[in-house]
Parts: structure tokens; sequence; C-alpha cells
């Protein structure tokens, strides 16, 4: 795992070192910050050499590369938009679980019901409706048509000192509410779909024959056996928060990490970019280690160490 | 026990030799396509989504030739003065959605001007307050500059495009306060030679003449040159008809392209990438799937390993280095989807072969002396095809998915075509005051996502034969 890492994280470098830098050195200029970083990165030397000298820079230095857009160190760049995008995808997150799982749960035991059919549309609906258009069209109908929303984006530092908390906060709602139903479906579709096999396996049928009333067998048997799965996946998510989330950013002017990297994008900063996909990997990395290890802990068949390792 | 019976009280119920046979079954035999069907066609949500479908791709296929509309590769500038028109439909307008009408707020004075003009005649349909028509200089509008009225926006169009702009009283008044001699009627006023204007003439295009200078001929002093300003009926001269007559289904986009033709020719780039990295996909992955899951041992570890490497690569990584390094072609996207994505097809390759290659009846064709080739294609392989299939309905949506919201963000952006996703997000920009060009191709996407989504879990049920009877 962590040798795939590596082996990602060396691909991506040399892939950015192949595009065509096409620097023109500016006339009648100092050229000096060009000058320090060929010799600090070994501009002038193989690829593969380049590397180590990016590897050993971040070991010594903490120093992931140069901005060509912000003209200062990318690592100083990126980390400071982190707490921006983290603030607007935590609540959404923490909100949408719970209210996925409950509508999960009501579909699976109303299963061809009206109550399922009508989460069921909805779920079908949201899947498949792109984020993007959900939420430029909530734009559209709740700030520009009906005037709800105070803002089609949320406030910057500047208008949040200017115009008071209140508003600024009130600027997030929009954008949270998009967030979090957005996020429901998915997830509500999984419980429902496991839930709905679980009542159909044979303990629980044993577990109404021994005298528990239907109630009791589904809150003790079925649906512990049914958010298994599921819950390492709520883990990982909360590391996934940190990475948010570029449409997101882009619709409603968040100055987060999502922005960062169209900026970098569009400004061909390729030492931006590689700090972005190298920790974009770190964090697939963190997540897939997360991952199995929080298996171990909810579920009481799986153990570290049992088993032969592939 | 039955040694105690009487062998003489057993008796032959059936005394000559005839065969007991089963019965041929009398009804009619139903394969597992047929099944399929029957099962597919209960699901209603399904079919429903299945005969939409049908008519996307109808008007995918013929949509872009739908309307006669060449003027934006004739003339885009006359075509850019027709922009941002709204949605008509011959028919429906009488319904009173898709006529073609708008909100609009403007100033008193030239709202006022241009319901007593005679070109401007039928512009205003609502709005207009009865003492402001009797009196521009009402006391009860003394403090009002704009009033907000509903005009029909192709004759508005026409009107400030060829007979006054709207910024007309503004420059007056600007010329007033700074003693300026700036042209109020500039952007309307067109110079004619003396050719250009009989023709001009002769179809009626001219709606005044505002001036004619003459120039003195060097070869010829007899015959001075003249030439014309006048103001020409935009939509006559460049669409050779009316407003009235004139119906852009979805509007128009900022320039002046049809937006119903653009929305069909994008859906078309989109399910064009779509189908084609589905193929490619399906050929790379199976082949390699197969061959991994087929011959096993030392190949499948070679390959799983770089599975793996390939699949922790996130897609948008692959796809802004490879824009970056190689701009943004077609075929750089279809590269992008293809470089991660033939992994679904490897592991569903990979398990089929591995599960069937030990089987009886592919012993039974090695035996038989069968080379690997013709058992991985002749017998194995059509085991797999229902699998394959089904799987395709559902990738289509997700690869329209991805495509549309990376076009959307900017990051795919075809130099020579519009997606759909460009389209959304050039009418996110505008979606203030020209709603319609967010509203249609959102819809459009909306609808053919679900549709593609319901068609695709139906297909799945359909073909699955553990659910049968179930529902």
């Amino acid at each position: 795992m962590f040798i795939t890492f590596i082996i990602t994280v060396f691909l991506f470098f040399m892939f950015i070192k192949l595009i065509p830098d096409n620097y023109v050195p500016p006339i009648f200029q100092g050229n000096d910050w060009y000058e320090i970083n060929r010799i600090r990165e070994g501009w002038d030397k193989p690829i593969i050499v380049q590397f180590f000298y990016w590897v050993r820079n971040i070991f010594v230095d903490g120093s992931f590369g140069f901005s060509i857009i912000y003209r200062r160190d990318v690592s100083s760049v990126y980390f400071g938009k982190i707490p921006a995008s983290v603030k607007i995808n935590i609540i959404p997150y923490f909100l949408s679980i719970p209210i996925a799982i409950t509508l999960g749960i009501i579909a699976a035991l109303k299963k061809n019901k009206i109550a399922d059919h009508i989460i069921s549309i909805m779920i079908m609906v949201f899947i498949s409706v792109p984020y993007f258009v959900v939420a430029v069209l909530s734009q559209f109908v709740f700030y520009f048509q009906l005037g709800w929303a105070p803002s089609h984006v949320i406030a910057t530092a500047s208008e949040f000192a200017e115009r008071g908390l209140a508003y600024g906060l009130s600027t997030y709602i929009l954008p949270v509410i998009v967030l979090t139903i957005t996020a429901i479906p998915g997830l509500a579709r999984n419980v429902r779909a496991e839930l709905t096999e679980q009542l159909t396996q044979d303990y629980m049928l044993l577990a109404r024959s021994k005298g528990l009333t239907r109630r009791q067998a589904i809150f003790r048997h079925a649906l512990k056996n049914a958010l298994v799965p599921f819950l390492p996946g709520i883990f990982i998510g909360i590391i996934g928060v940190m990475s948010g989330g570029i449409i997101t950013e882009q619709i409603f002017r968040v100055d987060g990490t999502g922005r960062l990297y169209l900026a970098a994008f569009n400004g061909r900063d390729y030492a931006l970019l590689m700090l972005i996909n190298t920790f974009g990997q770190f964090l697939f990395l963190l997540s897939a280690i997360v991952g199995d290890l929080s298996y171990t802990l909810f579920d009481p068949r799986i153990r570290v160490g049992s088993g032969k390792l592939s | 026990m039955i040694n105690n019976v009487d062998k003489n009280k057993l008796i032959l119920i059936r005394e000559d030799d005839e065969r007991i046979t089963d019965l041929p079954l009398e009804t009619k035999e139903i394969g597992y396509y047929k099944d399929s069907w029957n099962r597919f066609k209960k699901n209603r949500a399904s079919l429903a989504a299945f005969v939409i479908i049908c008519v996307i791709f109808f008007f995918i296929l013929v949509g872009p030739y739908m309307k006669k509309y060449d003027l934006p590769d004739r003339d885009s500038t006359a075509a850019s003065r027709l922009g941002y028109l709204t949605p008509r439909i011959p028919g429906i307008e009488n319904l009173g959605i898709f006529d073609g009408t708008k909100t609009i707020t403007r100033g008193k004075q030239f709202l006022h001007h241009m319901y007593f003009s005679e070109f401007g005649e039928g512009i205003i349909l609502e709005g207009m307050p009865e003492e402001l028509i009797e009196d521009i200089n009402h006391p009860d509008y003394e403090n009002v500059s704009e009033i907000t009225v509903k005009v029909d926006y192709y004759k508005y169009i026409n009107y400030i495009t060829s007979y006054m702009p709207e910024r007309y009283f503004g420059i007056i008044r600007e010329n007033e306060i700074n003693g300026t001699y700036n042209d109020p009627l500039g952007e309307v006023r067109q110079t004619l030679t003396k050719e250009k204007f009989d023709e001009y003439m002769a179809k009626n295009y001219i709606i005044d003449i505002l001036a004619i200078k003459e120039s003195v001929n060097p070869n010829n002093p007899d015959e001075p040159y003249y030439q014309y300003e006048v103001r020409i009926n935009q939509f006559l001269s460049s669409l050779n008809q009316l407003p009235e007559d004139t119906y852009f289904w979805f509007g128009t986009t900022s320039r002046g392209h049809d937006l119903f033709t653009e929305i069909w020719t994008g859906a078309r780039i989109s399910l064009l990438m779509a189908i084609s990295v589905l193929i490619i996909n399906t050929i790379v992955g199976l082949t390699l799937g197969a061959m991994a899951g087929y011959y096993g041992g030392v190949l499948d570890l070679l390959f799983d390993r770089m599975v793996e490497i390939v699949s922790s690569i996130p897609f948008l990584s692959v796809l802004t280095l490879l824009i970056l390094r190689y701009g943004s072609a077609l075929w750089v996207i279809v590269l992008a989807f293809t470089a991660t994505g033939w992994i679904g097809a490897y592991y569903t390759g990979r398990m089929q072969f591995y599960r069937f290659k030990n089987r009886e009846y592919v012993l039974a064709a090695r035996t038989l002396g069968a080379s690997d080739a013709r058992i991985m294609f002749k017998h194995i392989f059509p085991n797999t095809l229902g699998l394959i299939v089904t799987g395709y309905a559902l990738a289509i949506p997700a690869f329209v998915f991805a495509e549309a919201s990376y076009a959307f963000l900017g990051i795919i952006n075809y130099s020579n075509a519009t997606s759909v996703g460009m389209l959304i997000q050039q009418g996110q920009a505008v979606m203030q005051v020209h709603s319609h060009l967010l509203i249609y191709p959102s819809l459009y996407i909306a609808i053919l996502m679900i549709a593609f989504n319901l068609f695709g879990n139906g297909l799945r049920d359909a073909f699955n034969p553990s659910l049968r009877g179930v529902e």
C-alpha cells in the first residue's frame, strides 16, 4: 500500500515534469527566483534526480516547491486553504449521515408502501441529477427567483466584517442544505438495500420465533448487521472532508482547496498541482489504512493478524 | 413384510407393452432473452425511461438538422445581435408559455418613446402605467425613473438593434451634461453604398434614411459617390423574416446560436465520448482480465499489482495532467477516461474467466483439442456477455455525468464544440437575466440521467435470473 503511494506520487511527478514548461525569462529584470529554484530543485538534472531533490526538500526544509502564481511556498498556500473547505463540508457531512440512515431504515421497513416509494423516488432523482445542476438550480430558484437566500454565494471574510456575523452565517444555509441533500441518497440507498437483505435472513426468523417482537428483532439484530458495512465508510468520509469539493467551491465561491486546484490548473502552477495531487494521494492512503483498521473495530468477525496477508 | 404378500392377489393394470414417456410441454418455450424482456416490460418506470431514451436519441440524431439557421456561420456579428432571445414555440405560444416574452426594467423615457413610435408598436404587452402613457411628466411618476414591463422580446431586440439603442436617451443626456457630441444612434446607424442601398430598398429592409453623403468621384466628376446612412430592420436583413415569424424553440445563446440545436449537438458529443470510452474500456479491460483470469499464476500477480497502482490514481489527476499536456481535444478526454476506466471491465473479466475456466464444459472443449483462444472466445465469453451488456446501461450515464461535471468546471473545454456542461456553465453566468440559458440544458441533463438510471436498473433486474418470479 505504501509502495503504491510512492509509485503513484512518482508517476505524478514524472508526468508533470514531462509537460513543457515554456518559461520565458523576463527581459531587463532580475530572474533570481528562477535561478534559486533551479539550483534548489535541480531543474537541470534528470527527472529521477529531481524527484529525490523534491523529496529531500520536503524533509529538510518542509518545502513542496515554489508557486508561480502566488509567489511563495506552495505548502503555505495550500494548507492555509484547508480550513475554508472543512468549514463548508463538515456540517453537511454530519447532518447527512443520520438523515440518510434514518431514511434508509424507514424505506426498508416499509418496503413497497407509500413511504418507501416516495423515498425511493427521491433517492433515484437525486442520485441521477448531477450535483452541479442541483446546486446551480437551487441558486437560481432560491436566490434569483424567490429571494429567500441572502446571497447566491457564501460571504467572504470582508463581507463578514462589513455586514455582521448573522449575515455571514446565513449565506452558509443554502450551500449546507444543498450539500446535505445531495450527500443523502447514496448512503440511504445502500442502507435500504442492506437492511432489506438482512430482514430476510434466517436469524430474523429465529429471533421472532424465540419471542422477540418485530421491533426488538430489528433493532437488536438486523440493524446492527446492516450498518456494519457502512461504519468504516463514515470514518473514511471524515478524511474526505479535508479534500473539499471542486464543484461546491466553484459554485458557491468558497475560497478553499477545490478552487485552488482550478486556479493551479488554469494558471499552470505545476508545483501546486504536484502538492495537491500528492496530498490527495496521501489522504487516499490514510483513508485506506483507517478503513482497514476500523473494520476490525466494528466487525468482530474480522481481526488483525489472523489469516494470511494478501 | 413384502414377502408375506400373496402373489396371486397382484394383478397387472396394463397388459400391453406400452412405453411410458414424458408428455411434451404444451406451453411455448421462453428463452433467456425473451424472459428478460417479459420481466423488463413489467417494470413500467423502466419502460417509460426506455421510451424517453429513444426520444432523446431521436433528437440527438435529427435535432441539429431540424432548424435551418446558419446565421452564426454566415455572419457572426449579425448573429450576436440576436443573442439571448427567449424561447418561443409555434402553437404552444398561445398558451402563455414559450411565447417569447420577457419582463424587463428600462428607463421610462425610453419605454414611453417606444410605446408611441411607429416601429415600436406592439412591443410592450403589459405593465405600462396608464398615467405615464398620457403624460411622460405625470406627477405620480416623478421620482420613478425605471418601469418594469412585459415585452415581446423578439420585437424588442429588433427595436434596439435596428431602430433605437437602449442607451439612446442616456447618450443624449451625457451630451447635454458634458457638452460632447456622441452619436446616440451610433449602434444602429449603418452606412451603405449605392448598390447595397438599392438592393436593400428593393427588399424593403430599410426603415428610414438618416443622411445621404455625397463624395466626389475622381474618375467621373459628373457622377459623385453616394453613401446612405440608414437604419435597417435587423431581423429582415439577417433572417429575411419578421420577428413575429421568427421562432427559436429554446431561445438563443449569447452569440446568437440556436439553443435547441446547441443542446443536441452537445449531447451528441458527450454520448459519442461515452460510447467510445465504453467500447475501448471493454476491449482493453476484458482482454487483460481474460488473460489474467484464464492463465492465472505469475501473469495474474503482475496484472494485479499494476491494477492496484492504476486504480489508486484519481481520475481528476489523470484528466488535468493529460489536458495540460495535450490540450482539450476529444481524443484526450477519451484517453483520460480510458486510462483508469478499464479497471471495472478488468475485474469483471477476471472474475468470470477465473470462475468458468475449471468448469466441465471447458474441460470437454479442451479434451476435444480446442485452443485457448477458442475456449476463451467461443465458450467462456458468451457466458459473460449478459453481465457486460447490463453494465453498459449504467456506465453510459456515469460517463455523461462526469463529462458534464468537468465541462461545467471548465476543465474539459473543447475548442471546436460546446458540450452540455459548457452550456450550463455559460447559463450560470447569466442566470439572473437570461434564465432560459440555464434551465433548458439543466433540464435536458437531468431528464437524461434519470431516464438512463431507471432504464439501467430495470435492465439489470431483468437480466438477473435470480430475481425471476420474485416481483
